[in-house]
């Protein structure tokens, strides 16, 4: 389950990201030009080149020959984008990362005036927040996403479809856990059918999932009853605790 | 003419000069405050000289010219330059050279928010107005004229996380009560944005309940969201004002949302259909406020109204009994609903799927985990803390002199009438 999940965040990225690559003919370094005599060099040039590097060393073999071809789309807005923090982010598979910093990354582009819409990874963008269960902030971001990309970037609508689908059904680990801890808490018995449905598995599959977590099953009627978690954690009272009270008191009383 | 351009250039190269100490800097705000009128009155020769000066090293100077310029319309094909230039100003600009101008770099940000709006590109002022916020912030319980817009752009540009990243802060500082109500009610609708109800809630009330000599549409404005917001939040809406609220918003609020408070009557018979049937028929009036979403939410916390109020009489109950009871049409409805609750921990429960029953618990908390205890502790720590605050506040009062000299004149005529009555009871 985990490798599917990183196999979208990763095919996403490239067919999302014809922003991930500023394309460059002087070996894979360029000084970007960044609007109103700027003096400063972005970024962004030694991250075309790291990528360039890497594509070149086979790492990211697959994705050499796709980026050809977008290669000869405009990348004006790519120009003046630094997206190393995001290749880093992604590279160390710090997922929960992806989205703050495209959001920032987002508002500095925008701040500096670039048209950065048709360029954007709104793919990763919206995984980034559906990764941390961010509805509101992936729904938002998907409003603010310009019809012209909608139309034109059918990935981009794709993920939008699924993270909705995700968030009844998520196929990730992570939710199957969550989904697990809700089911036991709120049922005490629950059709076979329905914890299927709940984890996003088949029928067998859930059965055998819930019994290893001491479940029994009752085949006649085909109803599962559950097993309550009883959740242990170690009491300590910290000495420093009574030093507060004190405290409290003599606030009261001043 | 040949005067002009001297007077220009020596402008130009005081400002080189001074931008060091902050005594220079300071000397260099007099000489600017003289010579003000004549950088308004051309602002395109200083447009040209600008060049000469680094907005991060000269930046009191630099804001002079630069609030000049754009003090005057602005044509269309300029106004994206015009909106390069100032952002980069607020991002190298020196906090303490801005500040001794506060209203200039204020309404130089004002400009850049009106100018985004024109290009259709309000996201464009949301890193920069976060950061000339903080720049020109003493700290961060001071509201300041740019909260409103801050807030107003990240609602256009839909970008309500960082939105709720300021109103995180706690406000105990407010200059004009304009602003006040504008990043109150801004504030609420980032809010919403995030369901965070509760904290939308507090924004509206304040908003509501702040003091007022005259009825604004802010206010009225704020007032319909709190009472929708108050239904989906707390199923329930209270019609009486707290005591402290201003007499004109207790007069007339009622009257400029009269829909809203029958909405909230409706809601309180807990009978959905009529419920449906009110909005309905008062359809355009919700959608011309730009509140019909706010008002299906409404109608769907409805149901699980009806179930809260189901756990309040029974230990357990049937599917099919809830469902009749909540006005839901099946019993694997009603079991999504409640699912949702106790998900929500809004109620507890457990569903027992085989006989088709909800068994409602009592809440399992025993506050006697470490997690409480700690939850305790800082819930004490920041009410301790705000005590303080307020004795301050209480102090810094009953020392302002126009407070005691108002109190002082009430007190002595007070003490007159009651000489003045002690012996007409004496009389009786």
């Amino acid at each position: 389950m985990g490798l599917l999940w990183r196999w979208r965040v990763s095919r996403w990225g490239c067919c999302g990201g014809g922003g991930f690559r500023s394309r460059s003919s002087d070996g894979g370094y360029r000084r970007c030009n960044s609007g109103a005599g700027q003096r400063s060099t972005h970024r962004g040039v030694c991250s075309g080149g790291r990528r360039r590097y890497k594509a070149v060393n086979g790492v990211l073999g697959c994705e050499e020959e796709e980026e050809e071809e977008r290669g000869k789309g405009g990348c004006r807005g790519a120009d003046r984008m630094d997206f190393s923090q995001l290749t880093d982010a992604m590279a160390s598979r710090s997922y929960d990362k992806v989205a703050d910093v495209c959001d920032q990354l987002m508002l500095q582009i925008a701040s500096q005036g670039v048209a950065f819409q048709d360029e954007w990874p709104y793919a990763v963008h919206l995984l980034g927040h559906i990764y941390l269960n961010d509805l509101n902030s992936a729904r938002f971001l998907w409003k603010s996403v310009p019809n012209s990309v909608k139309e034109s970037r059918p990935e981009v609508a794709a993920v939008w479809k699924i993270g909705q689908q995700l968030w009844v059904r998520n196929y990730a680990e992570r939710y199957t856990r969550r989904m697990l801890e809700l089911l036991m808490s709120a049922y005490s018995t629950i059709s076979i059918q329905d914890t299927a449905l709940f984890l996003g598995m088949n029928e067998n599959d859930a059965t055998n999932y819930v019994m290893q977590q001491g479940w029994s099953v009752d085949v006649a009627s085909k109803m599962l009853t559950v097993k309550k978690q009883v959740i242990v954690t170690e009491q300590k009272i910290d000495p420093s605790k009574l030093q507060r009270l004190t405290e409290y008191v003599f606030h009261l009383e001043h | 003419m040949n005067l002009n351009v001297n007077s220009v250039d020596s402008l130009v190269a005081e400002i080189q000069g001074l931008s060091g100490s902050s005594q220079d800097v300071n000397h260099l705000n007099n000489l600017l405050k003289q010579s003000e009128d004549i950088i308004r009155s051309q602002p395109t020769t200083f447009a040209t000289c600008i060049t000469q000066l680094d907005p991060s090293l000269h930046s009191l100077g630099y804001l002079y010219i630069l609030e000049a310029c754009t003090a005057g319309p602005i044509p269309e094909p300029q106004a994206n330059e015009l909106v390069l230039s100032v952002v980069r100003f607020i991002d190298v600009c020196s906090a303490e050279q801005i500040r001794l101008v506060p209203d200039k770099f204020i309404s130089v940000c004002k400009r850049l928010h009106e100018q985004v709006m024109v290009l259709g590109a309000p996201i464009r002022a949301v890193a920069p107005l976060l950061t000339a916020i903080r720049k020109i912030q003493p700290s961060s319980e001071h509201l300041t004229p740019l909260h409103p817009d801050f807030l107003q752009v990240c609602v256009s540009s839909k970008c309500y996380k960082i939105g709720y990243s300021i109103l995180e802060d706690d406000i105990y500082e407010v200059d004009q009560p304009r602003d006040f109500f504008l990043y109150c009610y801004y504030g609420g609708m980032i809010c919403i944005g995030q369901k965070r109800f509760a904290k939308a809630l507090e924004l509206f009330h304040n908003v509501v309940t702040a003091p007022m000599s005259a009825m604004n549409a802010i206010a009225v404005e704020a007032y319909k969201k709190y009472i929708l917001v108050s239904l989906i939040h707390l199923r329930q809406f209270s019609a009486t004002f707290p005591k402290y609220t201003s007499a004109v918003a207790q007069r007339n609020l009622k009257n400029f949302s009269q829909p809203y408070i029958e909405l909230a009557n409706s809601y309180s018979t807990g009978n959905i259909s009529e419920l449906e049937a009110f909005v309905l028929a008062n359809q355009d009036k919700f959608e011309n406020g730009n509140n019909l979403g706010l008002v299906k939410q409404v109608v769907s916390s409805m149901y699980k109204r009806n179930i809260q109020r189901l756990t309040q009489t029974y230990l357990t109950l049937s599917l099919q009994d809830i469902a009749n009871t909540a006005q839901i049409s099946t019993a694997k409805e009603a079991e999504m609903h409640v699912l949702e609750m106790i998900e929500d921990g809004e109620i507890y429960a457990t569903i027992n799927q085989k006989d088709g029953m909800v068994r409602f618990l009592e809440d399992p908390e025993e506050y006697k985990t470490c997690e409480m205890i700690e939850h305790i502790d800082s819930s004490i720590q920041r009410i301790m803390k705000l005590s303080k605050k307020l004795t301050t506040m209480d102090e810094s009062m009953a020392m302002d002199p126009l407070y005691l000299s108002k109190v002082g004149r009430e007190r002595q005529r007070f003490d007159f009438d009651d000489f003045d009555g002690v012996p007409q009871k004496f009389n009786l």
